[in-house]
């Protein structure tokens, strides 16, 4: 039986993850280290709880009739929701094609697993971090070809309306400039959804 | 808790638009609750249950039940009212409410030294920590919560409330680090609060407004090398003075928070501070 560790669930989230009322369900487990990471408790595998997707689907069904009239369903975050992918397949099973499944993802994770998971997912968040491999080695721990690789994957096989990048203005790590530059370079790989924001530092 | 409030309205109106749908009969009461929503309470939820009990019994009968993409509209619409206010349970978008919006792990407190400070665990509820609170307390330390939060900032009992937390890949399992600490120290200005008080009073010189009046909240982090960064003036008294104490602030070296572990380890960690002046500061 799979089974994953999960450290939050947050109901009724109506504008932040795609469409319709999502439920957040956040992972642990993360290959990336970024210094302004909210979540460094998902870092550790033993913060959270034990979950089935049978019993996931048991505690978020709650809000089903929500999830069907306004097109929502689950949004998995982490943590890197991606290192779960059998367990997303799993839940997918169980809860039927009627529930859209995003996942808020770095896409720092291996391109067989982007290639399995795309045709049971609706839609992408993906926290693009920068372009710019330097920066992005720095912010994170870790350098950014896998990403550019697994992004224009999913933009190849996929609707780019429901892949939506994210790019932060990180303090200390990047400019404006940055940002502008990694915006212009995601256009011409094809990225229609891009938005820019300022992480908030705690 | 504005937002709770936003997201009961919204949902109340998706429970109408099926009802009315599929010719349910749901009276809808006027919420007259006054305190925190959180978007949904029992009765709200009791009120999804009798939908979905009515609409089972109308597919038990061979009707139709109408739900699917039915308030994809309503939504829409207020999708854009919505996204101006703050994400209370966002967890990748570094907001400022999301952890305390999730209960991650059971909450405990631990008594520290000096015996007048306690550490809270974040996912402990207001009540729980009012317990623990007494008159004259001087500190207020936690783990994982949000000193800017106004819930938190409730509790005047202090002169300076801490914030403590992970800075770096190899720190703390928060949880077993605190079941092995036997004392916290805060950080603290050398010569503690009086001469922080001097420090600022001496250093703003003549130069400061000598009739700003009012209550000033500053936050920073203290970090592990006893500087001092992301400093914020989250409450101001005017322009000019809040400019001149932020960057006193900048100039500033503490001596960093300390862990003390079962084994006597002293662990420097990043600590986030809110520090309260009142002015005309008054020194002894």
């Amino acid at each position: 039986m799979t089974t994953a560790k999960i450290f939050g669930i947050g109901r009724h989230r109506l504008t932040v993850d795609g469409e319709g009322v999502t439920t957040l369900v956040a992972f642990n487990g993360c290959p990336l280290r970024c210094k302004y990471c909210l979540n460094k408790a998902s870092w550790k595998m033993e913060n959270g709880r034990d979950y089935t997707p049978e019993s996931l689907f048991e505690e978020v069904k709650i809000d089903q009739l929500y999830f069907l009239a306004t097109r929502g369903g689950i949004t998995f975050g982490g943590g890197e929701p991606l290192l779960q992918k059998d367990f997303i397949k799993e839940f997918r099973a169980i809860c039927g094609p009627q529930w859209q499944i995003v996942v808020e993802t770095s896409l720092h994770v291996p391109f067989e697993t982007v290639r399995e998971m795309n045709e049971i997912l609706d839609g992408y968040i993906v926290d693009i971090k920068d372009l710019n491999p330097a920066i992005y080695l720095t912010y994170t721990g870790k350098e950014n070809p896998l990403v550019l690789k697994n992004l224009e994957w999913i933009l190849q096989h996929g609707d780019p309306k429901r892949i939506k990048v994210r790019v932060p203005h990180i303090p200390e790590y990047n400019t404006d400039e940055d940002v502008t530059k990694s915006v212009e370079i995601l256009k011409t790989m094809g990225v229609v959804e891009v938005e820019e924001f300022e992480y908030i530092i705690r | 808790m504005k937002r709770g409030k936003q997201t009961c309205k919204i949902l109340k109106e998706i429970r109408k638009q099926i009802a009315a749908e599929n010719d349910i009969k749901l009276v809808i009461e006027e919420c007259t609750y006054q305190g925190d929503c959180l978007g949904t309470c029992p009765k709200c939820e009791a009120e999804v249950r009798y939908l979905e009990h009515e609409l089972e019994k109308r597919q038990r009968m061979g009707k139709a039940a109408v739900v699917a993409g039915l308030s994809v509209g309503l939504l829409g619409a207020s999708q854009v009212a919505m996204a101006q206010q703050p994400d209370t349970l966002g967890i990748n978008k570094l907001d400022e409410e999301t952890l305390r919006g999730i209960t991650i792990t059971e909450g405990y407190v631990i008594p520290l030294s000096p015996p007048d400070s306690y550490l809270f665990h974040h996912s402990l509820t207001q009540e729980e920590i009012s317990k623990w609170l007494v008159p004259g307390m001087k500190s207020l330390a936690m783990v994982g919560g949000d000193l800017r939060h106004p819930d938190v900032l409730e509790y005047e009992n202090y002169g300076i409330a801490y914030q403590l937390y992970a800075d770096n890949d190899d720190d703390l399992k928060a949880d077993s680090l605190l079941k092995n600490t036997t004392h916290l120290y805060a950080p603290q200005f050398e010569g503690g609060e009086s001469g922080l008080l001097e420090f600022i009073s001496q250093n703003l010189g003549k130069n400061a407004d000598g009739n700003a009046y009012g209550d000033m909240e500053v936050a920073f982090t203290v970090e592990p090398n006893g500087k001092l960064s992301h400093i914020d003036i989250i409450k101001g008294v005017n322009e000019q003075l809040d400019a001149q104490v932020a960057a006193l602030f900048k100039f500033m070296e503490w001596k960093p928070a300390l862990w003390e572990l079962n084994s006597g380890e002293k662990i420097p960690f990043a600590c986030q501070c809110v520090q309260k002046l009142h002015f005309p500061m008054i020194t002894h």
